[in-house]
């Protein structure tokens, strides 16, 4: 379908200009067709209604050059974009600076990797902006900067692209200071540029409200009431503005009281504020502040778009179809009024995160910054005069990409209705936190006086606890016997190996399915790492011991989560959410009958001995710094998943993980004394676990579970999901013997 | 699985929540705990303090602790089964006059006391509201009790405010009455209360009995003297209001107030009633005190 559409796209623009020079990149002659317009507008003064016919010319083919580039991408290698790039930037020397160009430029710039099919480019193009937004954008500026010389245009241009840099780092705060520094360019200059300029200091102010309170919001939406008796005019000029005719048509009526409320609304801020009001005078107030309001709720979504990160298929269902109905229904502001409000609300919870760091919210600018790019497109398209033929390829190709992407997924995830998800993503936003409390189990395992008689790690443990500074009441110095009791635990219980043979109904496989799930939701309820393991060793603790239905399995897995969380965290999800969460397959009686029977059957004993426990432990006989933690952890999530790991006891699996984690992060000698003391095995005892464990290691991004490799390739926990697996572990015996001695 | 009626039978009360049952040829306490009450009208299930609780009470196994052997569940309702103490087991050890028969006992009483707080220490479990109301003991065979569930709590667990007029005021430690509503509890808390019970245990009378905290905090200082920065370093930021202060005292001789009590055990006794929580002797390592030697 992009094919196809592409390609009639491109008949259409050879028609349009005529008869052009044949290159081999088709993305370098939709860079001449901008030149050659450019070139036009410079040298005559007169503006023609066929000048307004090659500026909807150039406006299609911006489209059809971004597609371009997305089909380029994937047909050719790296080398290709390169090579636009290359030309695009050489016509820079010899054109005004067309806000195309350089929007083109930085879609080239974000989309520099090799994507297998059409819609995972797609995807990949706004994962790449996530990953990388401040490079892309520094290139183009670096690019663009170089290029220019001192003349006002050109400084325009700089400016402007300083201004989307500014936008990114410093979350828009000096973004209404330099769009009212814009006003400052000489007479000379088109009306055009001053649009822009209008537009976006809008923008600046709209996205300061929303940060503000709800009755800023309130505020908000009487201007849009306002805006509404002049709907059909608004939409005339949006729809004018697409099209780039040189003077924008003003509305017949102008909203005055809109303007003085706005005008008396800004005098109680910033001086910059003040500058806007000025601004905000001018002729074009109302249809800019029309456009403004459509272009800030779409950010908005986009916005919200980032809170379904981890919830890939029915988020992106739920995401698209906002943007359909705003296409279908120009004339209403209604709907724009609701995303805005769901928008807002959903932004302010995201904003208050305390774990939300700054690359997270580039993250989230460059999102929005790049969807704001393809909105703008999507709405060209509506407004555009075309043929019904068109709109019905542009609604029906939505509802295909999204479908594709839903197929996809789904495999993955369990199964949850979507008629749900707006109610479970307001539900599901976990509280915020002050500071990280410390769990149950860390509470029990901390203070202990290990690893005193060595000298090496003294040091270390004369080391001021951060951790207990905020309770100066507390002593604790006991040697606790807990780790025997672990120890001893541990020995006693049986191996939870072979506990499928007494389950009929499920398998090993939906097994790895459910906790791939559970690690999903344990991250979006954002509850503390020794809760996760807790509530993987209930789980099979329990089914080990009861025989269950498959329709059962889900509401065994969240019910292990709730006592896990009541046992560790300091806050545990409510009944209800988990309910919404399962897309209310159980009830409330179930869940409650489900969780004493779960206790019951586990003889309330809920103290185990959870590979959390020793991995601590043995992180501290290795004197691991935070990227070895990571990738210790790491190795034993991919564990959790794979019902083969549970021939092997808990303590094997860290020793094992931890023994393959410094060989991969290549730390010489992988096993200390230390080590051999504290975790209690040798090398050959961890062998065959170990090789197991590269075996997950391998197979981590490749196969159908990947919420674990998704969940450790972010920034807070060191990308180690990137290292390179080991081909084979370095068995030597010059190794055994040394451990031996 | 049998249900509680199949497995137990003979039901006696005792009081109001708590019964005496029988299972073959053994007596149980059986206490019943309600999982819906003012704080749980959300009805989230079982609550998280029971359950942590629960799970600590199973693995505790020493002879000086109430063991509990088994819990059962009956519609809303917990039914936590404690072995049985019989009538030789008398609560409030301290109301007992033959406890004072010999001078041995008190050391010996103290000694299990203390033990059995350690023990707790090493697996993070406070006791917090550690009285003589609490304990029980067998005279005959010289064997203390200790009775856990309902006020036994594990470190950094959150707590709900803990009313400053709630329960008996004459076992808090300092830091704790100088907090009103505190949530922090820590070890140093629970041997102070020791420190009570020993001085009491000497003295055949509450060592603090003030009705209320600041009469309380006036009691402790008039016997260890006020606090400075330079006994209790920080004090000055634990205390909210001076006024709890008064006026500056100096502590009285020790020795004058327990002339019964040999140099060894003054020693012991300061140690445990130090007002620095951070300088006042672990349960630990009070165990080895010398004045146990020979226990």
């Amino acid at each position: 379908m992009v094919s196809l559409t592409g390609k009639s796209r491109v008949g259409s623009t050879r028609a349009s200009v005529g008869g052009g020079q044949s290159r081999p990149s088709v993305g370098g002659r939709n860079f001449k067709v901008f030149s050659e317009i450019d070139r036009t507008k410079v040298g005559d003064g007169n503006m023609t209604y066929a000048r307004g016919a090659g500026a909807s010319a150039t406006a299609r083919s911006t489209v059809v050059a971004n597609k371009r580039v997305i089909l380029n991408s994937t047909s050719s290698p790296k080398g290709g974009l390169k090579k636009s790039m290359d030309k695009s930037s050489g016509k820079y020397g010899t054109s005004v600076g067309s806000t195309n160009v350089r929007k083109a430029l930085a879609d080239v710039s974000n989309a520099q990797e090799k994507f297998t099919t059409a819609v995972v480019a797609n995807k990949g193009v706004i994962l790449n902006s996530t990953s990388n937004p401040k490079g892309g954008l520094k290139k183009s500026m670096d690019r663009s900067s170089g290029k220019y010389g001192t003349s006002g245009p050109g400084n325009t241009n700089v400016r402007k692209t300083l201004a989307d840099v500014s936008n990114v780092q410093e979350n828009f705060t000096t973004a209404v200071g330099i769009a009212s520094s814009k006003m400052k360019v000489p007479a000379g200059s088109s009306s055009k540029i001053a649009g822009v300029s209008l537009r976006k200091s809008f923008t600046g102010r709209v996205q300061r409200y929303t940060r503000k309170s709800v009755v800023q919001l309130d505020a908000l939406n009487r201007d849009d009431q306002k805006n509404n008796t002049n709907g059909g005019q608004s939409v005339n000029a949006t729809k004018d503005r697409f099209t780039r005719k040189p003077i924008a048509t003003s509305s017949s009526r102008k909203s005055l009281p809109v303007l003085r409320r706005v005008s008396r609304e800004d005098t109680s801020n910033t001086k910059e504020n003040v500058r806007s009001s000025q601004t905000a005078k001018g002729q074009s107030g109302l249809p800019t502040k029309a456009t403004t309001n459509r272009r800030d709720s779409s950010q908005l979504i986009n916005s919200r778009s980032h809170l379904w990160k981890y919830r890939v298929s029915d988020g992106f269902v739920q995401m698209v179809q906002p943007n359909v109905l705003h296409a279908s229904s120009r004339k209403s502001t209604k709907p724009i009024v609701k995303t805005t409000i769901k928008a807002v609300t959903a932004q302010r919870t995201l904003k208050s995160k305390s774990r939300l760091s700054q690359n997270k919210l580039e993250s989230t600018t460059a999102t929005s910054s790049q969807n704001k790019s393809l909105s703008a497109q999507k709405n060209l398209e509506s407004t555009t005069v075309t043929s019904s033929q068109d709109k019905e390829s542009v609604s029906l190709s939505l509802p295909e990409k999204s479908l594709t992407v839903s197929d996809d997924t789904n495999q993955s995830c369990l199964p949850s209705g979507e008629s749900n998800l707006t109610t479970n993503l307001l539900e599901l936003i976990p509280r915020k936190k002050s500071f990280r409390r410390k769990s149950y189990t860390t509470s029990l395992i901390e203070g202990s006086k290990i690893l005193k008689e060595s000298g090496d790690v003294r040091e270390q443990d004369n080391l001021p606890n951060i951790d207990n500074e905020c309770n100066q009441l507390e002593v604790s110095e006991y040697i606790d016997d807990i780790y025997l009791y672990y120890w001893v635990t541990e020995a006693h219980n049986p191996l939870l190996a072979n506990y499928m043979s007494i389950q009929t109904d499920i398998s090993p496989h939906l097994r790895g399915i459910l906790i791939n799930w559970l690690i999903e939701v344990h991250f979006k309820f954002d509850l503390m790492p020794e809760t996760l393991y807790l509530t993987v060793t209930l789980l099979d603790q329990y089914l080990s011991l009861v025989t269950i239905k498959k329709t059962d399995m889900q509401l065994v897995g969240l019910t292990a989560l709730l006592l896990a969380s009541k046992y560790e965290d300091f806050w545990h999800p409510r009944v209800k959410d988990l309910i919404s969460i399962s897309a209310e397959s159980y009830t409330r009686d179930q869940m409650l009958g489900m969780e004493k029977l779960i206790l019951r059957k586990l003889k309330f004993r809920l103290n185990a001995p959870t590979p959390y426990v020793f991995m601590v432990r043995f992180l501290k006989a290795a004197q691991s710094d935070k990227k070895l933690e990571h990738m210790a952890f790491f190795l034993v999530d991919l564990c959790l998943v794979e019902y083969e790991a549970l021939a092997f006891k808990p303590s094997l699996l860290c020793a094992s993980a931890l023994y393959v984690a410094r060989c991969t992060l290549q730390i010489t000698p992988p096993w200390t004394p230390l080590l051999h003391k504290h975790a209690r095995y040798e090398v050959s005892q961890i062998r065959d676990c170990a090789d197991m464990i590269l075996k997950f290691h391998k197979a981590a991004g490749v196969g159908k579970l990947k919420v674990i490799y998704e969940k450790y390739s972010r920034q807070e926990l060191s990308r180690v999901a990137a290292v390179k697996p080991l081909d084979k572990l370095p068995w030597t015996p010059t190794t055994s013997q040394t451990s031996t001695l | 699985m049998l249900t509680l009626r199949e497995k137990y039978y003979d039901f006696d009360q005792i009081s109001s929540k708590v019964f005496k049952c029988r299972r073959d040829d053994q007596f149980f306490t059986m206490k019943i705990v309600s999982i819906l009450n003012e704080e749980n009208q959300a009805n989230n299930g079982v609550p998280y303090w029971i359950i942590r609780e629960i799970s600590i009470l199973k693995e505790l196994d020493h002879i000086n602790i109430v063991r509990l052997i088994d819990v059962m569940t009956d519609g809303p309702d917990l039914f936590l089964v404690f072995e049985y103490l019989d009538n030789e087991f008398q609560a409030d050890f301290l109301k007992n006059p033959k406890m004072f028969m010999y001078p041995q006992m008190k050391k010996e009483f103290l000694y299990q006391i203390l033990n059995t707080v350690a023990y707790l220490h090493a697996r993070k479990i406070l006791l917090r509201d550690l009285r003589p109301e609490n304990i029980l003991v067998n005279v005959r065979t010289q064997v203390l009790k200790i009775a856990l569930f309902g006020a036994a709590r594990t470190f950094e667990a959150p707590l709900e405010a803990y009313s400053s007029s709630v329960g008996c005021l004459s076992y808090r430690s300092p830091e704790v009455l100088f907090q009103f509503g505190c949530e922090k509890y820590s070890t140093p808390n629970d041997v102070w209360a020791v420190g009570c019970i020993f001085g009491e245990m000497l003295l055949h009378r509450p060592l603090f009995s003030g009705p209320s905290d600041v009469e309380l905090l006036d009691e402790i200082f008039t016997l260890l003297g006020t606090p400075t920065e330079e006994t209790w370093p920080g004090v000055t930021s634990i205390c909210g209001t001076c006024a709890l202060m008064g006026p500056p005292q100096q502590p009285k001789d020790l020795a004058k107030e327990f002339p019964m009590l040999n140099p060894d055990g003054l020693d012991l006794l300061s140690k445990m009633l130090c007002l620095c929580p951070n300088y006042r002797i672990s349960a630990e390592d009070a165990v080895k005190h010398p004045y146990f030697k020979g226990v």
